[in-house]
């Protein structure tokens, strides 16, 4: 009978954890103030509404953190939090790193600048200019390869204020932005302050469909959010969710 | 018979039957191979429907809806009274404009490119000239105009995503059903040939050897059979032929036996046993129609002294003469046996005593004039005497005593006569 209950004991010890009593989230924080979005709620606002819906259909509690981007997947890749909403676009290195939930929308990379700087700047023929980015994005690491041959200088900030603040500022040219993350930011400026230049961007690494990191070993977890993402898209909570903080669809 | 059947009955039945089997499950399995690849076809086609077409209709109307919001944000930048509110319209026009879901559509990203640089520019130069809404709104219209026909145009796309795949199920569906038909109309062919293979080498033989056993009788020849094709057919019609040979063997084995019942070894004539049981029934047949009859008994005249004179052999070849006479000069229907060592019983059907007496007196004539050749080469002649009794009215033993009685009065009146018994006896 105590070998049986030594059994059990160290079965339950071994068995990956699944859906605890809560779920740590990590939120990506778009400013340095940790508060939910603008007026309109925002990319932040959206995140933290997505994840206490998604706490909602697995039955359990949420925690949330407001984060920098660049702590979200070391958390996540760390055990630290469950769920790590920093708008991540799913590539090959971070796949080693981190597990990744389904698709929540999809996003692209744009050049904003200060109103009245050439109209028709692109990134693919911008040369010796000083570009700003996130750190440890995929605009930094993309602007970090293309560097030395097109000789930019790439500023890298915390959070995305931070970095629209350099071009702002002067410090720098143009900053390398998610569209969605930029768009959020920029409707709390003053009209004309900022644009849009050049083409939009979907290739290396700079486009595609936005996830929810989490951990590699909670494989029933993920799956879980998978279907609570699958669930509010067909019911309808998705959209729904997005109309409250975005005029449009981010399908 | 139709041609067909004549060459089919060439066939041995099990090759034919064998070869419609192999041919059959070949031709079954084939379309059924066939069918099952069309299933495939339009579960593949469905899943491919469900999994494949259906998100693409989705990402059309998406785009449909995306680029109508650009349109509509279009509207408002020229329409925007704050300068927030134009900004605000003109970043939505640039979000939609740079979403994957326009970027991925060739036509519609090149579409809203040109929108969102038109509207920019436009903003652009309304910060120096105010009139400069006014001055583009021509132009705005003419690229909302096409906008508003690319919407419609990505709709339409999508709808008809939908048409290949459902024309790919519609023509499986199709053709599957065409092949269901001509795996029906195979069966039914097959079954129809498999009907003429059972009624040429199953029913009709089946049929052959009916006939045949209800007309199987000893009196009958052995039934004759066309060679047929299956080895159980050919198996039962031996069978038959064999069951005839033995019912005519059994024939001959009791008609055997009936003639050591009823006949006497010596002479060949009934035995006493026989002659009973057959006058009785005569006698009783006579009585009940009223038809004359007539018992007699006769014994050879001396037959001791011939038999000690001559030995039995030649007492047994006298007998067996007297017996060939008697079966050669009396009528078919009467009845003659011996009766017991040179005494021999008769019953004379549809004549009156002295018609019998005539009859009998007539073959006395003749027995007295013939030669009987014994063994040892010698000639004899016998004689014998007989007496008769009407036995139209009495019992056959009653009848026989009086036959009897003048049986003896023939001896005491000196032998080689025919007596008539007086009176009816009771």
């Amino acid at each position: 009978m105590r070998r049986l209950l030594a059994c059990l004991c160290l079965l339950v010890a071994l068995m990956p954890p699944a859906v605890g009593d809560e779920l740590r989230i990590a939120l990506g924080i778009l400013d340095g103030t940790a508060s939910r979005g603008g007026d309109t709620g925002g990319l932040a606002a959206l995140n933290e509404d997505l994840a206490r819906e998604i706490c909602r259909r697995v039955a359990t509690r949420c925690v949330t953190s407001n984060v920098r981007f660049g702590e979200i997947l070391p958390g996540v890749e760390d055990g630290r939090f469950d769920l790590g909403f920093g708008n991540f676009l799913r590539t090959p290195e971070r796949e080693q790193r981190v597990a990744f939930s389904a698709a929540l929308w999809r996003s692209s990379s744009r050049l904003v600048g200060r109103a009245g700087t050439i109209a028709n700047s692109e990134l693919a023929t911008l040369r010796r200019a000083r570009l700003a980015v996130v750190a440890d994005t995929q605009q930094h690491a993309y602007l970090q390869r293309l560097a030395a041959e097109r000789q930019l200088a790439v500023l890298s900030a915390g959070t995305l204020a931070e970095t629209l603040a350099l071009v702002g500022d002067g410090q720098a040219d143009f900053a390398l932005l998610p569209m969605l993350s930029a768009y959020a930011m920029m409707v709390r400026e003053t009209a004309g302050r900022y644009e849009f230049f050049g083409r939009p961007l979907t290739d290396d690494g700079l486009g595609g469909s936005v996830h929810i990191a989490l951990p590699k070993t909670r494989e029933a977890l993920r799956q879980q959010v998978d279907l609570a993402i699958a669930g509010m898209r067909a019911d309808g909570t998705y959209p729904r969710i997005v109309r409250r903080h975005f005029p449009f669809s981010l399908d | 018979m139709p041609r067909t059947l004549i060459r089919l009955k060439t066939f041995r039945a099990g090759v034919a039957f064998a070869l419609l089997a192999a041919v059959f499950i070949l031709t079954f399995g084939i379309m059924v191979g066939l069918i099952w690849a069309d299933q495939q076809r339009v579960i593949e086609t469905a899943a491919r429907l469900q999994e494949k077409t259906v998100p693409e209709i989705i990402r059309y109307q998406r785009l449909a809806r995306n680029l109508e919001q650009l349109r509509q944000e279009g509207e408002r930048v020229f329409s925007a009274i704050t300068p927030q509110a134009r900004q605000q319209s003109m970043f939505v026009v640039t979000l939609v404009a740079s979403h994957p879901s326009v970027l991925e559509h060739r036509e519609a990203a090149e579409r809203a490119r040109q929108v969102e640089q038109f509207l920019a520019s436009v903003v652009r130069q309304s910060l120096k000239d105010e009139g400069a809404f006014a001055a583009n709104f021509g132009e705005w219209q003419r690229l909302s105009s096409h906008l508003g026909l690319l919407v419609d145009d990505v709709s339409i796309q999508g709808v008809n995503l939908t048409s290949s795949d459902l024309g790919e199920v519609s023509a499986a569906i199709q053709l599957a059903r065409l092949k269901l038909t001509v795996v029906m109309i195979v069966v039914g062919l097959f079954l129809v040939l498999f009907l003429i293979l059972l009624r040429v080498h199953m029913i009709h033989p089946l049929q052959r050897i009916d006939q045949a056993l209800s007309g199987l009788g000893v009196d009958q020849p052995a039934p004759s059979f066309k060679p047929a094709a299956m080895v159980e057919i050919q198996a039962v019609e031996d069978a038959i032929g064999k069951l005839h040979a033995s019912l005519a063997e059994n024939e001959k084995a009791r008609l055997a036996l009936e003639t050591l019942a009823n006949r006497d070894g010596l002479t060949g004539l009934f035995n006493r046993r026989h002659f009973m049981v057959a006058a009785e029934a005569e006698l009783h047949r006579a009585q009940r129609y009223r038809r004359p009859v007539t018992i007699g008994m006769a014994d050879l005249d001396y037959f001791k002294k011939l038999n000690d004179t001559y030995g039995h052999a030649a007492g047994d070849a006298v007998l067996r003469a007297f017996a060939a006479l008697l079966q050669e000069a009396l009528r078919q229907s009467d009845l003659v046996c011996r009766y017991g060592g040179e005494e021999f019983a008769f019953l004379f059907p549809e004549i009156t005593v002295t018609e019998a007496a005539r009859l009998a007196e007539r073959f006395r004539a003749v027995c007295t004039d013939y030669d009987i050749r014994l063994p040892d080469g010698r000639v004899v002649r016998v004689t014998f005497s007989m007496g008769l009794a009407d036995a139209s009215e009495s019992s056959l033993e009653a009848a026989l005593n009086r036959a009897d009685a003048a049986l003896y009065e023939a001896k005491h009146q000196g032998r080689n006569r025919v007596v008539v018994a007086s009176g009816q006896g009771g």
